[in-house]
């Protein structure tokens, strides 16, 4: 498949660029001997040059979401092609088509033998692929949850918002062309993803002459139990925030095990068991202008709401309540200690999770202890000079 | 000076990092702290080279080093992107542990229980399988494994192509790479061929790295399901099986052994009559080491028995044993007795005659002589409770009516006084009970109930119909390997599973058409499966009647020992009932299974002969008054005989006496001898060629003895309703056909309709899985042929040595 756009056409053919020599470019410009032209940059509309940092409001991370899905059929075509300029971001992206595909053809998979001529066994296959469904989308979201019960404290008490976004921009090399322009491409990362490399420097402040350049650290310090008022704060910050990053990707993973196990759990218990009937039907008759036959009118606003609450209420509200006793009692003493083990599993170890990293990212019992020995013998000036 | 400023750097980084993080020794492994100067060390890389053995061990190796760093991370705060990455590969199995855990708890046979650990394994199975899957062509085609791994010289292992703008060359060697660009067809004599093959091998990584990536979704579920199911079919069912049936023969065994020591001491106790007051002590004592008696009840018995040997009960302490008894043993088939034994209790009564006097003389104001005069004993020097009632009514009378008049309401009055007597009669009625007796009445249906659920056990392993029993895996296998003995193509499977009218004429047009070969692979593969899973469930029935037998024999024996007759009598009863039931189970296993040969043996033989032989000279009304020639008459009574033989062989078309299948006889075959015959045909011996097909003669007389069986038993239907249709020459052999359900098996047509079933929703979903996973295989396949090709990222255009375009 050729890369070729009308713009380019248009722009080669209006100002009668020739090609260069075509041998020159190859996959690597390492060969030696062979004078390379500086490829020419062409601006790409709408992407700065450099990375910078976004917007971190929940519709805005969706919106970033929804970005980062609509590329990974390119990271595939790319991948597929084998285009040496694909990297470990497009891997890591295209790893979500079978995190997310892997669970529904597993439920699939339990309804695959129904047929209509044994029509017991088609009724127990829909009973059994429904209640593997459920248990693939508690799975799902429970591995959510547990990311979130680390994000969210951590976000409040520590002011790190860990899925901070930031545009990187990346320039990818084409072959295709004649000249060699470098392409121009957005990827969306976080700024906390790597705990080597964290994007410390976007996270200072060049564009608003008004706030200080620090203004986002001394934010941060605060929480962290630092002064309100460093010299420095970003130095200070930068080993407690790592510990931070560290601590919160580990609990985050280690939370995931309870709490898989929780959203299996409530899927297995036969209160899901009544859900889900007919609800394609209920959906659609909320939405439809159908005249009813006893009244002769469509439903009202109210008798929708009304009807929109009850199908809530009986597919996810109720049983997802009455799943969660189910699974603390248990049918049996075993059964039972293992979903009281699940529960208090989860629940505890986010409470001990979020303790551990706040106990052990607080610049306080430091900074005392510190402050203590700078009272006595400050090394160049109290902290408290300014 | 040198040595100074480096020092001075060194001490300086030491203490800048020495705040929370503390110091980080990955950042000086490479340096040797303290010593002087600054040598680069040599890297330590290398690829991973390592067999199926080495591999699990590196595995086991990787759990340990993932805890590590778990712990490093999560309670210390140390770490960086690969030792945090690690801990995914731990906490990701934990937490599928975890649920395989959840889901087992709410399972709740063992097969369902072992099945949720087998399919925890066989998904990371399956995930680590499918890249291998791929890996493999493109390491045949193409030289090279896509999947390799590397230690780098921190110890990190990492995979070699997982990122392509980070490949560590230096790792490979040139002659492998050269090699490597043999296989992949890079010209030779170009300039730089180690960066083109290298570049040539990064396309392969990256395009075969996508491949598994998107494929991994339908791979993993597909290949998971189809090792959990293999799994499941041959190593798990057999494995739990086993595993039940060998632990419940044990138990039996230890049981045997010592019930056999008491029916030993049982039996030298009946011949030394001498001891005898003493052997019954020991061999009750015996007796109950055989099972635990529960004390809580016990000790509820002697509250209302009270500890002696003896006691008077009152009515409402007599209303409290027989409610204990009813509560504890209703239903654990001795209750009759046990109902008798209290029974006897109330013909013993006696008045507690103080207690009595007292409240007559409260009561009715009598005087000392009066009483004494009640309570004078008769003639046979006992107190009657009727003369009690005359004298004191007469005393109350006298009381009320001194001048002998009558009147209504003296009458009413006397009638009240007369209920209130009674009242007082029934409070002071003593019971007198022998406590011991009634105590050993207890712990011997203790034991009997104790004793029977320990057989019991043993069925529930074996012969029992529930889930995962001996019988219950053979009833799922053997009708569809019967089914799959018999050839029948897909479609003809399909009308099987629709239902019994469908199945019938589907199996009766199969039969017909069958040729002599295939009728007779299909005899000797159902008589072979036949054989072997009616052998074993014969062999698990005679080992449970045979300690069926010892509990029987021991239990009545000991009850009989302590005079309680009618115990023993209800154990004996109801331990025959248990048997006879599970023999008749078996019977219904046999018949079920045994059917279905000699079906195709009717269809495969000669049967107009036969039915020739047989109608013969007999003087019947289908012969004789039907108007059709004899040669016609054969052939609807062979159609007949075919289709009764297919479904109609039932206790229910027996009971009616076939009117559904004749149509010359609308209400059922009447003539006795017509009967039979038909009987003999459905039930006869196999024929001399299914003899031979079969090749078993011991199966072969099972079959024919069993059908003779069935033959006698369906002839002897009692038709309640129309009696006249009975044989009357049986007399009191004839039995009602209720009792006969059980034994007379699943009709051949119903048999298969199950299985049909069963193998209509296998092959749906093998289809299902097989479309998903060989497209999915299919399209990789292709895929993976195409790889390394020319394309327009990678166009390979190569200089040519010398400089040349």
């Amino acid at each position: 498949m050729e890369f070729r756009s009308e713009t380019l056409n248009n722009f080669y053919n209006k100002n009668d660029i020739k090609p260069s020599s075509l041998a020159a470019v190859t996959t690597n410009s390492s060969i030696a001997g062979i004078q390379m032209e500086k490829p020419y940059i062409l601006p790409t509309p709408g992407i700065k040059k450099d990375d910078e940092l976004l917007e971190n409001g929940f519709l805005d991370k969706l919106k970033y979401n929804i970005a980062s899905a609509n590329t990974i059929p390119v990271y595939i075509t790319k991948g597929l092609k084998g285009d040496p300029s694909s990297n470990f971001h497009e891997f890591m992206q295209i790893t979500n088509v079978p995190y997310y595909t892997g669970g529904p053809v597993l439920a699939a998979l339990f309804y695959a033998g129904a047929n209509n001529l044994n029509y017991q066994g088609k009724k127990a296959a829909k009973r059994v692929a429904k209640h593997i469904a459920i248990g693939v989308a508690l799975y799902y979201i429970a591995a959510a949850m547990a990311k979130a019960v680390i994000d969210y404290p951590v976000k409040w008490l520590r002011g790190i918002d860990l899925n901070q976004p930031y545009s990187k921009v990346v320039e990818s090399k084409n072959q295709e062309s004649s000249i060699g322009y470098l392409k121009r491409t957005r990827e969306y990362h976080k700024v906390f993803e790597s705990i080597d490399f964290t994007r410390w420097d976007l996270l200072y402040n060049h564009d608003n002459p008004d706030k200080p350049i620090n203004y986002r650290y001394d934010k941060i310090a605060g929480k962290y139990g630092f002064d309100e008022n460093l010299n420095d704060s970003d130095s200070a910050l930068k080993p407690y925030i790592e510990k931070t990053l560290i601590m919160s990707r580990a609990w985050k993973y280690l939370l995931t095990a309870p709490f898989v196990a929780l959203g299996i759990g409530l899927a297995s218990q036969e209160a899901w068991g009544g859900a889900f009937r007919n609800f394609g039907k209920s959906v659609r008759e909320i939405f439809s202008f159908k005249k009813l036959p006893d009244t002769g009118k469509a439903l009202s606003i109210r008798q929708r709401l009304v009807r929109t609450k009850n199908l809530l209420g009986d597919n996810f509200v109720k049983p997802f309540y009455n799943s969660f006793i189910q699974l603390w009692k248990g049918k049996s003493k075993i059964t039972g200690a293992i979903g009281k083990t699940i529960i208090l599993a989860s629940a505890l170890g986010t409470l001990y999770g979020n303790y551990k990293i706040l106990k052990e990212t607080s610049a306080r019992k430091e900074l005392s202890a510190d402050r203590k020995n700078q009272q006595s013998n400050p090394p160049g000036g109290s902290l408290n000079d300014r | 000076m040198t040595d100074n400023f480096i020092n001075i750097y060194v001490n300086n980084k030491r203490m800048q990092t020495s705040g929370i993080n503390g110091s980080r020794p990955q950042d000086y492994s490479l340096y040797s702290r303290g010593k002087k100067g600054v040598k680069p060390a040599s890297p330590r890389g290398y690829l991973v080279q390592e067999n199926i053995i080495s591999g699990a061990v590196s595995n086991v190796k990787a759990y340990g080093d993932s805890a590590k760093y778990l712990y490093d991370a999560a309670i210390k705060g140390e770490g960086n992107d690969y030792s945090v990455g690690r801990i995914n590969d731990l906490t990701l199995r934990m937490g599928s542990l975890g649920i395989a855990v959840a889901l087992a708890a709410s399972k709740v046979t063992p097969v369902g229980k072992g099945m949720e650990f087998v399919g925890l394994a066989s998904w990371f199975a399956g995930m680590a399988l499918w890249p291998q899957i791929i890996g493999a062509p493109i390491k045949w085609a193409k030289g090279f494994d896509i999947n390799q791994e590397y230690v780098n010289s921190k110890g990190d292992r990492k995979k070699f192509f997982i990122d392509p703008q980070y490949l560590p060359w230096d790792l490979y060697s040139d002659e492998q790479i050269y090699k490597i660009g043999d296989k992949l067809g890079v010209p030779k004599d170009i300039k730089d061929r180690k960066t083109a093959i290298q570049d040539k091998m990064k396309q392969i990584a990256i395009q075969g790295n996508t491949l598994a990536m998107i494929t991994a979704g339908i791979a993993t579920p597909v290949l998971a399901s189809i090792i959990a199911d293999r799994a499941q079919k041959y190593v798990v069912t057999p494995a739990v099986e086993a595993y039940r049936i060998s632990s419940a023969e044990r138990n039996l065994d230890s049981f045997d052994k010592k019930i056999g020591k008491l029916l030993e001491a049982v039996n030298n106790n009946s011949q030394a009559p001498e001891a005898y007051r003493q052997g019954t002590e020991a061999l009750n004592r015996q007796f109950e080491e055989l099972f635990r008696l529960d004390k809580k009840a016990l000790g509820k018995l002697n509250a209302i028995l009270g500890a002696g040997e003896e006691k008077a009960l009152t009515r409402a302490e007599l209303t409290q044993l027989e409610k204990f008894f009813e509560a504890r043993h209703n239903g654990s088939g001795a209750y009759k007795g046990i109902q008798d034994i209290l029974k006897e209790i109330g013909d013993e009564t006696q008045l507690d005659i103080d207690s009595l006097r007292k409240g007559l003389q409260q009561q009715f104001k009598l005087s000392d002589d009066q009483l004494n005069d009640i309570f004078k004993p008769g003639q046979d020097g006992t107190i009657k409770k009727n003369s009690i009632i005359r004298k004191t009514k007469s005393l109350i009378t006298a009381q009320l009516a001194p001048d002998g008049n009558i009147t209504p309401a003296i009458k009413n009055s006397l009638d009240e006084q007369q209920k209130v007597i009674n009242g007082m009669l029934e409070q002071n009625t003593r019971y007198r009970v022998d406590s011991g007796r009634i105590r050993r009445v207890f712990s011997l249906t203790e034991g009997f109930v104790s004793l029977r659920s320990q057989v019991e056990r043993f069925e529930t392993a074996t012969i029992r119909n529930i889930s995962d029993s001996l019988t219950a895996n053979q009833w799922r296998e053997v009708p569809v390997k019967y089914l799959q003995s018999l050839g029948l193509s897909q479609k003809q499977i399909r009308q099987l599973a629709a239902g019994s009218i469908n199945a019938s004429e589907t199996l009766t047009r199969h039969f017909e058409q069958m040729s002599p070969e295939q009728a007779t692979k299909a005899l000797k593969k159902m008589s072979r499966i036949s054989d072997k899973a009616i052998k074993r469930e014969e062999k698990a029935l005679a080992r449970m009647l045979g300690s069926l037998l010892k509990v029987k024999e021991a239990t009545s024996a000991i009850a009989r020992i302590n005079n309680l007759e009618n115990l023993a009598g209800e154990f004996e009863r109801n331990l025959n009932l248990y048997a006879e039931r599970t023999g008749n189970k078996i019977l219904d296993t046999v018949s079920s299974f045994t059917r279905p040969i000699k079906a195709l043996d009717i269809f495969t033989r000669d049967l107009a002969t036969d039915v020739s032989q047989l109608l013969k000279g007999k003087n019947y009304d289908i012969t004789q008054n039907s108007g059709l020639a004899f040669g016609k008459v054969v052939d609807n009574i062979v159609a007949y005989v075919k289709d009764i033989a297919i479904h109609r062989n039932d206790v229910d078309n027996w009971t009616n006496k076939m009117e559904t299948t004749f149509r010359e006889i609308p209400h059922g075959v009447r003539e006795n001898g017509l009967l039979a015959d038909i009987a003999e045909l459905v039930f006869g011996k196999l024929s001399p060629a299914a003899e031979k097909s079969i090749e078993n003669p011991a199966m072969v007389q099972k079959i024919n003895s069993h059908n003779e069986l069935m033959k006698k038993t369906m002839l002897a239907i009692n038709n309640p309703i129309q009696p006249h249709m009975n044989r009357q020459d049986l007399g009191e052999f004839s039995r009602p056909f209720k009792s006969l359900a059980t034994i007379s098996g699943k009709d051949v047509a119903d048999f298969f309709v199950d299985a049909a079933q069963d193998m209509l929703c296998k092959n749906k979903w093998w289809k299902f899985t097989a479309i998903l996973g060989g497209t999915t295989a299919a399209l990789s396949a292709l895929a993976i042929f195409s790889f390394g090709r020319k394309n327009s990222v990678n166009p390979d255009v190569y200089e040519k040595k010398g400089g040349k375009a």
